[in-house]
């Protein structure tokens, strides 16, 4: 569904990635995680065409979404950053994106109901809180039903209640045949619904597998637990 | 081109919301009435307003289009990763802010052009109308272009202003500085293109030669005198077009290959 080979960006002179390549297939939710500034956003950028790659290849069901606008039809995205127009409403929003792909939204509701942003609906964006406002992005991400989804951060900054239904609800997206990818700090939410992860570390992807197995192989008690100690493993090796 | 027209609408709908397009109109409206106001013949207004809005119009959107771009910065993120092609959505944002901009300027002009009706020909009005909306759509332009290469808001703002201030005031003495580094011997066609090169001068020049007080205009005026004899305003026509997809196309270049 999503291919990703060679991917290069520079900003300036820092490599953010460096030949990434990977692909994701339907029906998993693959977990992109890794320090801060490694390349997890960059990432996520380059595949709805936000950021340039420097060199490299992505293609979303056989088609680049930078040379061909409409293959971004396929993707749900939901940036880290709530930066929305402060005068706006989330309805007005929701419109605005609505009248701009011009595809029905038959799960609008449905969401607006699960993240409990009904009474939020006609308030300004600028009076949301920042939880109210990741979860205006995540109804966003999916109200289209798009078979590929993207998430920077999802959970971040949302309540537990929320993020417990954000999380029951990718599953079920997962069953209906989607291909989620998302960043996360969170090594919890990864091990409770990621099939599958990618870590980075300098623009580089230096491992890929299953969470339980990675776990299992560190013989640490938590995933957190043994990305870190890979981390500072290859931390150690770069030393000596 | 449905869904162009979708997102000029909306965009048009975005800017006839903003305070700085409405306070444009107050500003250019209380200013026109304030000079109808304070001297009895509107043709003495009108030649003050001919002076004036060359200068105000390019601050006021210049640093209201860099401002309103940068406010957006953010929002970008959610647009560009939507099915539509980045070209179309800066092109939306420019026609419908500069469309905004030149109707309450326009708007604002009202009340001077209802004085002057019949006072003045036609064509001065006409050209007063088009050179006000020439100026509009060039300021949007340059301050999306400003705001598209500066890094912050501030920037922006900061390159807004020293572009308003270097065709406002200092082109003219670059040009002086020039004719007099020459020892008066440049060529009236080089002195010409120097002027031309200046969007502000070249609106101010339209009108004022139409109205006949080339006087006003000091050094560049008499050299226009000596130089345009009814292909001036061709000449200006020109210029202003250029100055219009001048920085529109060098924006809309920034903008479809710009990381967000």
């Amino acid at each position: 569904m999503v291919e990703v080979a060679d991917l290069s960006k520079r900003f300036g002179r820092r490599i953010a990635l460096d030949a990434v390549a990977f692909h994701l297939k339907p029906r998993t939710i693959t977990a992109l995680i890794g320090p801060n500034g490694s390349g997890k956003t960059t990432i996520l950028k380059s595949l709805c065409s936000l950021v340039r790659p420097d060199r490299g290849v992505i293609r979303i069901n056989g088609k680049d979404p930078r040379r061909d606008p409409g293959a971004r039809r396929l993707l749900g995205y939901m940036p880290q950053v709530y930066d929305f127009p402060e005068h706006r409403s989330p309805r007005q929003l929701m419109e605005w994106l609505k009248e701009i792909r011009a595809e029905p939204t038959p799960e609008v509701g449905e969401l607006v109901s699960l993240f409990g942003l009904a009474p939020e609906m006609e308030r300004s964006l600028g009076t949301l809180s920042w939880g109210t406002r990741a979860k205006v992005a995540c109804t966003l991400a999916l109200m289209f039903s798009s078979p590929v989804l993207l998430l920077d951060e999802p959970t971040s900054g949302m309540d537990p209640i929320a993020s417990t239904r954000l999380k029951d609800r990718l599953r079920q997206e997962r069953e209906r045949g989607k291909t989620i990818l998302l960043c996360s700090h969170s090594m919890a939410d990864v091990a409770e619904v990621g099939d599958r992860l990618l870590l980075l570390e300098r623009g580089n992807l230096v491992l890929e597998g299953n969470p339980q197995d990675i776990v299992t192989s560190e013989k640490t008690p938590t995933l957190e637990r043994a990305i870190a100690q890979i981390l500072e493993a290859r931390r150690r090796e770069k030393v000596s | 081109m449905r869904r162009f027209l979708n997102l000029f609408g909306r965009e048009l709908r975005e800017a006839l919301g903003r305070p700085w397009i409405w306070g444009s109109a107050v500003t250019f409206a209380g200013g026109t009435a304030g000079l109808l106001w304070a001297t009895d013949d509107p043709r003495k207004a009108l030649a003050a307003v001919a002076g004036l809005f060359p200068y105000v119009v390019p601050l006021l959107g210049t640093l209201g289009a860099a401002i309103e771009l940068a406010a957006e910065r953010g929002f970008f993120e959610l647009v560009l990763a939507q099915p539509i092609s980045r070209t179309m959505v800066f092109q939306a944002k420019f026609l419908a802010f500069s469309l905004a901009f030149s109707c309450a300027l326009l708007l604002g002009l009202l009340p001077l052009l209802i004085a002057v009706w019949g006072v003045v020909s036609p064509v001065t009005l006409l050209l007063l109308v088009g050179t006000v909306t020439a100026l509009a759509w060039i300021s949007i332009g340059s301050g999306f272009l400003l705001c598209l290469l500066a890094r912050e808001r501030v920037g922006a703002i900061g390159a807004a202003l020293v572009l308003w201030l270097y065709f406002a005031f200092l082109h003219d003495l670059v040009i002086l500085w020039a004719c007099q580094a020459v020892a008066g011997s440049a060529p009236d066609a080089v002195v010409l293109s120097l002027i031309l090169i200046n969007p502000i001068e070249v609106a101010r020049l339209a009108v004022v030669l139409q109205l006949d007080i080339a006087a006003l205009l000091g050094i560049t005026g008499s050299i226009l005198s000596r130089f345009f004899h009814g292909g001036g305003l061709a000449i200006c026509g020109s210029a202003l077009a250029f100055w219009i997809i001048l920085p529109n196309a060098a924006g809309t270049w920034i903008f479809s290959r710009k990381d967000f």
